[in-house]
């Protein structure tokens, strides 16, 4: 049925399909080898683990070669066995800690829940609610404008060094349950005049840590961006 | 704009080409449309048959929809088969293009090979003349070793070995000398420009002549050693 | 359509303008985002100024700046603002006609792909419609398969600007492209 040119059209992209398959199984050799290879350095972490725990600077420079070659340096520690020193585990994770703060702080005003923080990375390393807030205790004791508190049983990390107000933290503490505040919320559960909630809630907007609604039928929204892991976390729970 | 900037040039072959193919290109979106339409109007005639399942086959509008199904069905054939028949063209015609390039290819090396053929014409002259120049050569060969004949080498070797013996005492390796003595032996009869070959010419005359640049030599040598000394004297 | 993009798609605020500038910034950024995911989660080549997705037929009565789940909608000037930031950003594409391209791939990529699907399927040095390149049976398993014409014209001319390829027109309309 193939005449002409399309005759040639086969051969050649046989060959193509020869090289591509090729190329496709060399990266995959590639991958497997790094992952390999990446399997065998936790090993060699583990093993020589007393060697790493005295010498701080061989330390360093295997944490270097881990992170060079996509190792996240977490996944080095195993608590149970004491990897390293137990205290290098917290640093990391204080260090991740305050790279995620820095990443989101445009979304959130710098305010951070510890839900948010462990689902969106510690999780995946199985780095345990503790662990986090150990880290966290840590991070206080740097006197970094890092600030812990607690909202209905909640807890959350400030990252930026502004101090809450009395109010604010009340506000906050009613957008831990519908995801948002509004000044009639605030005069039926704490009995606010208007003029009060106006005011806090338009210094917290101004501050980032509150986005504006105004689509709500009836009233100004005052929404905790907290609420968009929080809605996450009830979507994957479906 | 990019047709007058970029240099690659678009042939007549290709307009036609571009035409087909657009016509191709037509046809194949009719095809498409033509198969969504079929597609959603047996879904409706279906639909339409769930509906009023008791009368549905007597209904007339399903009747109708059938009736434009298989009209549209056929129209689908036959736009199949000319897009393969247009496919077909394209094809051919980008195979005699393919063809062209293969003849262009083939006359050229042609050409190239008739030119070198000329050439080697020139190279007939050459390998004549080469030949003869062997064959020059060979004569050349033949009237040397003509001119030592019968056993006469082997008096020379015998004689040069016993001149060498005089000479440096000791006995030499007999090829060496031999090879030298070939040498020189060798040497004055190339100038002799008629090779006429003559029994007579290997006469006893010429032996002086090859003890000649020995003593020479020794002269030399001699003359050599009482120049430093004439040096010497002066000093 | 908008079942797979992300959670803050769902945000009520996000449908008001913020006005913390550093906030707005951010909440552009978001808005790029989603529009990109969108644009290539339901393959839209084509979106114009009010969010509908142009070029196919089937019911695109949904317009991504309004969110019926909340009963949210991005006001007219906010969308502005949002395409403004699009068109700096460089992640889309403004046509004549006031259709924007979405670029979830930069050009640069689509031409690059475009001249591995010509070199792959042995399309070098002959002429090819453009009809047969982003709708032809040969580049349905490839990602730019059903392009916009004007979008794949803007692609090509980056082949022709590297003196890969000429461009063949018919009737002033680009037609056909032969590819070296």
């Amino acid at each position: 049925m193939k005449h002409g040119l399309a005759a040639f059209n086969v051969d050649r992209s046989e060959r193509y399909e020869i090289t591509a398959s090729l190329l496709s199984k060399q990266n995959k050799e590639l991958d497997d080898q790094l992952s390999i290879f990446q399997d065998r350095l936790i090993e060699f972490a583990k093993d020589h683990n007393a060697e790493l725990k005295e010498n701080p600077d061989f330390r360093m420079k295997f944490i270097k070669m881990c992170t060079s070659i996509g190792i996240d340096p977490i996944c080095l520690f195993d608590k149970e066995r004491h990897l390293f020193d137990v205290n290098d585990f917290f640093y990391e994770i204080c260090v991740k800690v305050i790279e995620l703060c820095r990443k989101t702080k445009d979304l959130n005003g710098g305010v951070i829940s510890f839900d948010e923080l462990h689902k969106g990375y510690f999780e995946k390393f199985k780095v345990e609610m503790n662990d986090l807030q150990r880290a966290v205790e840590m991070l206080e004791v740097l006197d970094g404008g890092f600030e812990v508190f607690t909202i209905k049983d909640k807890k959350y990390l400030r990252s930026v060094p502004n101090e809450l107000t009395n109010d604010q933290t009340k506000i906050l503490e009613v957008c831990s349950i519908l995801g948002y505040a509004s000044t009639s919320l605030l005069k039926l559960n704490l009995d606010w005049k208007p003029v009060r909630s106006d005011a806090v809630l338009k210094e917290m907007v101004a501050n980032g840590i509150l986005w504006v609604d105004i689509q709500a039928p009836g009233e100004t929204l005052y929404w905790d961006p907290a609420w968009i892991a929080r809605s996450d976390f009830f979507r994957m729970s479906l | 704009m990019g047709q007058g900037n970029s240099k690659i040039e678009v042939t007549k072959a290709d307009k036609a080409i571009l035409q087909l193919k657009i016509s191709k290109d037509e046809l194949h979106r009719y095809t498409k449309h033509t198969e969504t339409l079929v597609f959603n109007e047996r879904k409706r005639l279906k639909s339409l048959l769930r509906e009023d399942p008791k009368g549905g086959t007597k209904n007339p509008r399903a009747r109708i929809l059938l009736k434009k199904i298989h009209y549209q069905s056929r129209l689908l054939d036959q736009a199949a088969d000319q897009l393969i028949n247009l496919e077909n063209l394209v094809a051919t015609v980008e195979f005699k293009l393919v063809e062209r390039q293969f003849m262009a290819g083939l006359k050229q090396g042609n050409e190239v090979l008739t030119r070198l053929n000329r050439e080697f014409k020139g190279a007939e002259d050459l390998m004549d003349s080469v030949a003869e120049q062997i064959a020059y050569q060979e004569e050349i060969d033949q009237v040397l070793s003509s001119s030592v004949v019968g056993g006469f080498e082997e008096e020379l070797d015998r004689e040069l070995e016993a001149l060498d013996q005089e000479v440096n005492g000791t006995v030499n390796v007999p090829e060496n000398s031999a090879i030298g003595a070939g040498e020189e032996l060798g040497l004055p009869d190339v100038p002799a420009d008629k090779p006429v070959v003559s029994p007579e010419m290997p006469s006893t005359g010429e032996l002086p002549r090859i003890q000649d640049p020995d003593k020479a030599h020794e002269r030399a040598g001699t003359q050599t050693k009482s120049e430093p000394q004439r040096e010497r004297a002066l000093a | 359509m908008t079942e797979n993009l992300p959670p803050i798609y769902n945000f009520p605020p996000l449908y008001t303008c913020q006005p913390n500038v550093l906030i707005r910034e951010q909440q552009l950024n978001t808005w790029c985002d989603l529009l990109l995911e969108y644009a290539k989660n339901n393959n839209a080549w084509c979106i114009n100024q009010e969010g509908f997705i142009m070029g196919t037929s089937e019911s695109n009565n949904n317009t991504i700046f309004k969110n019926e789940s909340i009963q949210r909608a991005a006001p007219a000037p906010f969308i502005d603002q949002i395409w403004r930031k699009m068109l700096q950003s460089q992640k889309v594409v403004k046509s004549s006609s006031g259709v924007y391209f979405m670029l979830w791939r930069t050009i640069d990529y689509w031409s690059s792909l475009m001249l591995q699907w010509f070199e792959t399927c042995g399309k070098l040095n002959q002429v090819v419609t453009l009809y047969e390149l982003l709708e032809g049976d040969e580049s349905l398993n490839w990602e730019f398969h059903g392009m916009h014409q004007s979008l794949c014209e803007e692609c090509l001319q980056r082949l022709c600007d590297r003196g890969r390829a000429t461009l063949l027109k018919e009737q002033n309309k680009v037609m056909g492209i032969k590819v070296l």
